[in-house]
């Protein structure tokens, strides 16, 4: 039998130990891991440049962040893009084709939860790169930020859920690759929505009036910006508290939606062959 | 509809039991070329392939069976149905109790599965660091790991071999501790598809000797795919032989070559050499002043005691034909109507 405290020790067990192996495996590549960060910091760096040239034709704000401000958000918008990156389908199609998805499967425990600890190694890894490279922007670019004590303390559990979100919501897209290729546009497309509505093209602040509304009841925004305006100080303790709710309700969707497609999927997987 | 009263004992009794177990595969295909392929985007053309047709075998706790055939024969679709990672399409398979495809806990805690394929450990780092993750998903105990790492080090000599990054190791060295991974929860059913493929003799030795031992100390079950014969001859009193996804023998190896060749092999040495041994069945072949004949199973003895009388010789000796020749003659299908 099995007692949920047992259960638990056995998974915090199982996420660790799965941790430290993917730590020191990605750590083998942290030159390659570097490069990629590289493109990360260009896709901040030129929202950055396009947004603070708007900001200095309008008299040096646009949407109610100066130019100081909108450096802080693409600085912090590095920390929160890495911390909340999640699996793609292609990389799950990757993993059925090399037949990595045979010992998953044949593991007692279901492959969402060291995936967790695979993807959290990455992230540990990318950090150490991450944090230099945004000290060095800080200095160039001087960015505006004031810091509430508070705000700081909500971001913690706010990223958490922010990562847990996205990482479900990702796994839900990255199941399809049981069935077809064929999703990647369909999955394209969302990826625009997400890229337009989570903040990280513009600050939701940006955005039309209309977007702005749309916005609020999508997930794509508590995914990303809600960690990133706590972390800035840019939030009221109602919009706060919207925020954790709405992160509760999508991943409570999201975590319904991987249980309900995943047992089709490994039904398809399992009547096709591994 | 559940499985009967007798069926159910002999699901409870029996390690792995298969009724009926089939699996036909839907698989969509088109000519080549460009319109085939346009066509092929409004309209997918779909066949059913049975790769296993309704198949039915008991395997006791403790057996090993080596399981036989050429490709494409369904040896590692069935292997898989077994393991849980197929679900049948027709028929039931049970493994120590437990329907494989629902894959519960505590059945994927007591079986293993070890394929060419199959990488457990993760590449770039030392296998004996991707062991903890195995000793964390399966919940050993501490001080069990310990001690089964340490014999498993010492029965397949990992000694260095586990401090290396895994994509350091050569393909045997790197099979060796796949196994030794693959055991560490020590299963109670194994399922092992070619464990020795592509190694060379001393490395399959090892490994032959650890499958043999873990089965003795373990009382483990072992169904076990092999191209080698020396493989299945180490391991296996019994086998199950399977061709284009039907069983054509499950008994005794022995009974195989008994069962599917009416033939045996008279070897004779004659003092002289040069003289016509023809009148006295087909030659198969002379080397080194030695003769074989091939001799159906019926006429052995009075040919055996005739050439005795007749010729004058060193030696004299009835050897069973060697059982890749039998295999091959088997799957080959020439033999095939010699079964019952």
């Amino acid at each position: 039998m099995y007692s949920l405290g047992g259960t638990l020790r056995q998974l915090a067990n199982i996420l660790v130990a799965e941790y430290k192996v993917r730590l020191m495996a990605g750590w083998q590549y942290r030159f390659q891991q570097s490069l990629g960060l590289m493109g990360l910091m260009f896709e901040a760096v030129i929202y950055l440049v396009v947004w603070t040239t708007v900001a200095e034709s309008r008299g040096g704000e646009v949407g109610g962040f100066t130019t100081g401000e909108l450096a802080g958000y693409y600085i912090g918008w590095m920390f929160v893009r890495n911390m909340t990156t999640g699996w793609s389908p292609q990389w799950f199609e990757y993993r059925i084709r090399e037949g990595e998805f045979n010992t998953a499967l044949l593991r007692p425990i279901h492959p969402f939860f060291p995936d967790i600890s695979h993807m959290m190694a990455g992230k540990t890894t990318w950090l150490i790169t991450l944090l230099p490279s945004m000290a060095i922007l800080a200095w160039i670019f001087q960015p505006q930020v004031t810091f509430v004590a508070w705000s700081l303390i909500a971001m913690a559990p706010a990223l958490i859920l922010a990562f847990l979100l996205r990482y479900t919501l990702m796994y839900v897209w990255a199941l399809t690759a049981f069935w077809t290729t064929r999703i990647t546009a369909l999955f394209e497309l969302y990826f625009a929505l997400e890229f337009f509505f989570s903040g990280r093209i513009a600050p939701l602040a940006l955005l039309p009036e209309w977007a702005q509304t749309i916005a609020r009841y999508l997930p794509f925004p508590w995914t990303f910006a809600f960690p990133l305006e706590l972390m800035l100080g840019r939030l009221t303790p109602n919009e706060t508290l919207f925020g954790f709710a709405m992160q509760a309700l999508w991943l409570t969707i999201a975590v319904i939606a991987v249980r309900a497609i995943w047992r089709r999927a490994v039904r398809h997987y399992s009547a096709v062959g591994g | 509809m559940g499985p009967g009263s007798s069926h159910r004992t002999s699901i409870m009794k029996s390690a792995i039991s298969a009724r009926n177990l089939s699996k036909t595969y839907i698989v969509h295909e088109r000519s080549g070329g460009l319109r085939a392929a346009l066509r092929g985007v409004f309209r997918r053309e779909k066949k059913e392939v049975e790769a296993v047709k309704s198949i039915s075998f008991e395997i006791q706790p403790g057996e090993i069976i080596g399981f036989l055939g050429p490709n494409g024969a369904g040896k590692t679709t069935t292997l898989k149905m077994l393991s849980g990672l197929l679900h049948p399409t027709g028929g039931q398979g049970f493994v120590l109790g437990y329907e494989p495809h629902k894959r519960e806990k505590d059945f994927l805690k007591q079986i293993t599965l070890v394929t060419g394929q199959r990488n457990q450990l993760v590449w770039d780092i030392p296998a004996i660091d991707s062991f903890e993750v195995n000793q964390a998903v399966y919940d050993i105990d501490r001080e069990q790991f310990r001690r089964t790492v340490d014999e498993y080090i010492e029965l397949l000599e990992l000694q260095e071999l586990v401090r290396k990054p895994v994509r350091q190791l050569s393909l045997g060295e790197r099979m060796k501790v796949e196994i030794a991974a693959a055991l560490l929860h020590r299963p109670k059913v194994l399922f092992l598809d070619e464990p020795t493929l592509g190694l060379d003799v001393p490395m399959q030795r090892r490994i032959r000797r650890f499958i043999a031992d873990y089965n003795k100390q373990e009382g483990a079950t072992v169904l076990l795919t092999s191209h080698y014969m020396s493989d299945v001859q180490a391991l296996c009193k019994r086998v199950i032989v399977i061709h284009q996804g039907e069983i054509l023998f499950d008994g005794q190896l022995s009974h195989l070559v008994q069962q599917f060749t009416g033939y045996k092999e008279i070897v004779v040495e004659p003092k002289e050499r040069g003289i016509d041994l023809s009148r006295y069945g087909e030659i198969m072949g002379e080397d080194a002043g030695r003769v074989s004949f091939r001799i159906p199973r019926e006429e052995v003895p009075a040919v055996a005691a005739k050439l005795l009388a007749d010729i004058p010789m060193f030696d004299l000796s009835v050897e069973e034909p060697p059982i890749e020749d039998v295999i091959e003659r088997v799957f080959a299908g020439g033999n095939i109507e010699t079964a019952s």
